[in-house]
């Protein structure tokens, strides 16, 4: 499903959410699918069940999920996008770098600016 | 459940074990670390009732551990050098645990087969390191343990076995809620499979804490001036290592890397950022503000 870095400083459970959070996006598992219980996730990917359902809870605090009763965990209906502080910074990094590396190429705002438009047309050009 | 309460051990004149606190609650995975010689060995065996401790107690699921007691029938102990009966047949050692414990399952054992594949007929003498350990593993989890405690599980498995081992602790632990204890030197298993962890040096467990935590809190500043690096950060009394490569700074805060931050950023620094340590960095400085550190050895 998706790949846990036990040697990152990043805390297991939050790679968890992160890689259930990236695999949604990505289609992989869509609103209503079904998920896999914290046992059956634990034993796929030889982590501690206790770290599991801690990823669980947080990612059914924010909606991602659902757990109903004798039936198991789903993937929630109406999980809406949003715009959360930390990533936004970790984002604004990644251009960063970019940036700057373009600016050692020789390539000026304008460019940079192009470039970025004709990415966005591709990837909703490739989608639709 | 594990509890340690100010246990003292004294092997001969040494004092191996001194005022020793653990606390391992149910349904945890706990790593338990430190250097060699820390006291690790000696502390597992007095919590599996092999040693008594000359001071404290030890209490397993809340009940005192004592000689005689019928906790022992749940505690399943994996230690480091298995010490079978030498001329006996596997599936005589089979026997013996068989009728010693009472929950003993044999459908677990049977199952469990399928996955180590030891010979019945095999003498215990003619297994290796491995081998035996695969045998103490399998036995062990057909008891129906309550508590398992293990001294260096992995060492001497292949990477075949070892997975499956790690695997067979996670799924004990999300079916039966069982504690488990487990000491090692493989940090990266222990990050993979722990939610726990202690630090132990020189017969004192110096840090216990929650593996989720600890890596968020201590991280690695990086930091540089455009001059020289004031005076206030370099000798700052949180500061547990400090290294430049020219102007750029790597520190490591004992706490509150934010409040250090904080302080840096009023001498206005060109760079700062925080980098990640993996649990063997984090353990390898613990150590060293303990004064267990090699210098920088070179032939």
């Amino acid at each position: 499903m998706f790949i846990i870095d036990p040697r990152s400083s990043t805390p297991i459970y939050q790679q968890i959410i992160e890689g259930v959070k990236e695999n949604i996006l990505k289609g992989l598992i869509e609103p209503g699918d079904k998920m896999p219980s914290v046992r059956e996730l634990a034993k796929m990917m030889t982590l501690n069940p206790n770290t599991v359902a801690k990823a669980y809870q947080e990612l059914e605090r924010q909606k991602v999920i659902e757990t109903f009763r004798g039936r198991g965990t789903f993937v929630s209906m109406e999980y809406e996008a949003k715009k959360d502080g930390e990533k936004m910074t970790e984002l604004k990094d990644i251009f960063k770098k970019a940036i700057v590396e373009a600016y050692y190429m020789g390539i000026d705002k304008k460019e940079i600016m192009i470039m970025i438009d004709e990415i966005i047309k591709e990837l909703e050009g490739g989608s639709k | 459940m594990i509890s340690v309460v100010g246990v003292s051990k004294s092997l001969g004149q040494n004092k191996i074990l001194d005022d020793v606190n653990l606390f391992a609650k149910e349904g945890a995975i706990y790593g338990l670390l430190g250097p060699n010689g820390a006291g690790k060995t000696t502390l597992i065996k007095n919590m599996v009732g092999i040693y008594t401790p000359d001071e404290g107690e030890i209490f397993i699921d809340g009940q005192k551990l004592i000689d005689g007691s019928s906790m022992k029938e749940k505690i399943a102990y994996i230690p480091d050098y298995q010490n079978f009966y030498n001329q006996f047949k596997v599936k005589d050692m089979v026997d013996f645990y068989r009728h010693t414990y009472r929950d003993w399952n044999e459908e677990r054992y049977q199952k469990l087969k399928e996955l180590f594949s030891i010979q019945d007929q095999k003498k215990i003498r003619q297994l290796s390191k491995g081998m035996k350990t695969q045998l103490g593993i399998h036995l062990n989890l057909s008891i129906m343990p309550k508590v398992m405690v293990m001294d260096e599980p992995t060492s001497g498995l292949d990477p075949v076995i070892r997975r499956e081992v790690l695997n067979l602790i996670v799924q004990e632990v999300s079916l039966n809620n069982t504690t488990v204890l487990i000491s090692t030197h493989n940090l990266g298993e222990l990050e993979q499979i722990c939610d726990h962890i202690g630090m132990m040096n020189k017969g004192k467990v110096l840090l216990e804490t929650n593996l989720d935590d600890l890596k968020e809190k201590v991280r690695k500043i990086q930091v540089a001036f455009k001059g020289e690096i004031p005076k206030e950060i370099k000798e700052h009394k949180d500061l547990l290592k400090i290294e430049n490569v020219g102007k750029v700074y790597q520190m490591v805060v004992k706490e509150g890397v934010e409040k250090v931050m904080e302080e840096i950023k009023k001498y206005d620094p060109i760079l700062l950022e925080t980098i990640d340590m993996s649990l063997e960095e984090i353990f390898i400085y613990k150590m060293g503000g303990e004064g267990y550190e090699f210098g920088d050895f070179t032939f």
